[in-house]
């Protein structure tokens, strides 16, 4: 046999052998998520001692984009997401999320205000990202639902 | 006092009129209080900006920047030289492994497209996340709710900012 395609056999050989095992290994493993509802304020440290200030890591992220001076996490909830099975998620007496896998790295957020679907969000989120609802409140505050997927 | 007057008084302000315009509207300014007043704000307004408004400067000079480019392509230059040169005169098994490398890079490709299931099929995660906004949908089923969208690309953030909603 040329060497030529010996050589091209063998690389073809390792290819499918890498391939399936990759298959193999990928099954219907469950994404975990963070999801967080968070308050920003200009006004002083909240008298409500349940809440906690949100971590260095995403309060140096927020302080680059909004002009809040301190954020606090409201609530948080880790969860498993399995393809296509909705997870829901109570976030406060009047905010709730509904997270859906939709594909491999695609997901559909919906975020629901008093009962009412508010906004409804469709993207890849690969692992690293973090996707950020917001809106103004009263009082020069603000709210953030921000949802991660943590790297592994 | 018309939007055009406000425009003219501020050049006039400026310094930028012709005698003839500069004595009408001096003589508007004398006798109209509202006009007087605006041109007193855009003079102080014009004072603060020349003591407060920061100079931008550039960190490196333009020399600095024009020497990197031109060290780049000679680089690159030299690179080339280096590749063509490499491929054509090594004998034997090195010449195999000239276009064995992109050969495997290839098969290695052809392995990633073929796992629709899983964009990472083995174990490798992205050093820069793909940003986020290249194929997205945002619904807002309420009129009432207005939305804006972007992507914070160095804090991997996509931020969907919505407007006349109460949570807390």
């Amino acid at each position: 046999m040329n060497t030529r395609y010996f050589l091209l056999s063998i690389l073809g050989f390792a290819s499918l052998v890498v391939a399936a095992r990759s298959g193999l290994s990928a099954g219907p493993a469950e994404t975990r998520l963070a999801a967080e509802l968070i308050w920003g304020t200009n006004g002083d440290k909240p008298s409500d001692k349940e809440l906690k200030p949100i971590s260095a890591d995403l309060d140096k992220r927020l302080r680059r984009i909004f002009k809040w001076k301190s954020y606090w996490v409201i609530e948080r909830k880790e969860f498993g997401l399995a393809e296509s099975k909705p997870a829901k998620i109570e976030m406060s007496r009047e905010c709730r999320i509904e997270v859906t896998r939709t594909n491999a790295d695609e997901f559909e957020i919906q975020l629901f205000g008093k009962g009412q679907l508010v906004v409804k969000k469709r993207q890849r989120i690969v692992a690293g990202e973090t996707v950020v609802l917001g809106g103004d409140d009263k009082n020069d505050n603000a709210w953030f639902v921000v949802v991660a997927l943590p790297r592994k | 006092m018309d939007h055009e007057f406000e425009r003219r008084l501020q050049a006039w302000v400026d310094g930028q009129l012709d005698p003839t315009e500069a004595r009408a509207v001096a003589a508007t300014v004398e006798k109209d209080a509202e006009a007087r007043q605006l041109a007193q704000n855009l003079r102080s307004l014009s004072g603060l900006l020349k003591t407060h408004a920061p100079e931008p400067t550039v960190p490196e000079s333009r020399d600095f920047y024009w020497s990197r480019i031109r060290n780049g392509i000679e680089q690159a230059d030299r690179g080339a030289e280096r590749v063509d040169g490499w491929g054509s005169r090594q004998p034997g098994l090195l010449r195999w492994l000239a276009w064995l490398v992109p050969a495997g890079a290839a098969a290695f490709a052809a392995v990633l497209f073929l796992q629709p299931s899983n964009p990472y099929p083995l174990g490798l995660t992205p050093a820069t996340p793909v940003p986020a906004l290249t194929d997205h949908e945002i619904e807002t089923p309420s009129d009432e709710v207005s939305s804006l969208t972007f992507y914070a690309s160095e804090d991997s953030m996509t931020v969907v900012w919505l407007g006349r909603i109460d949570f807390l």
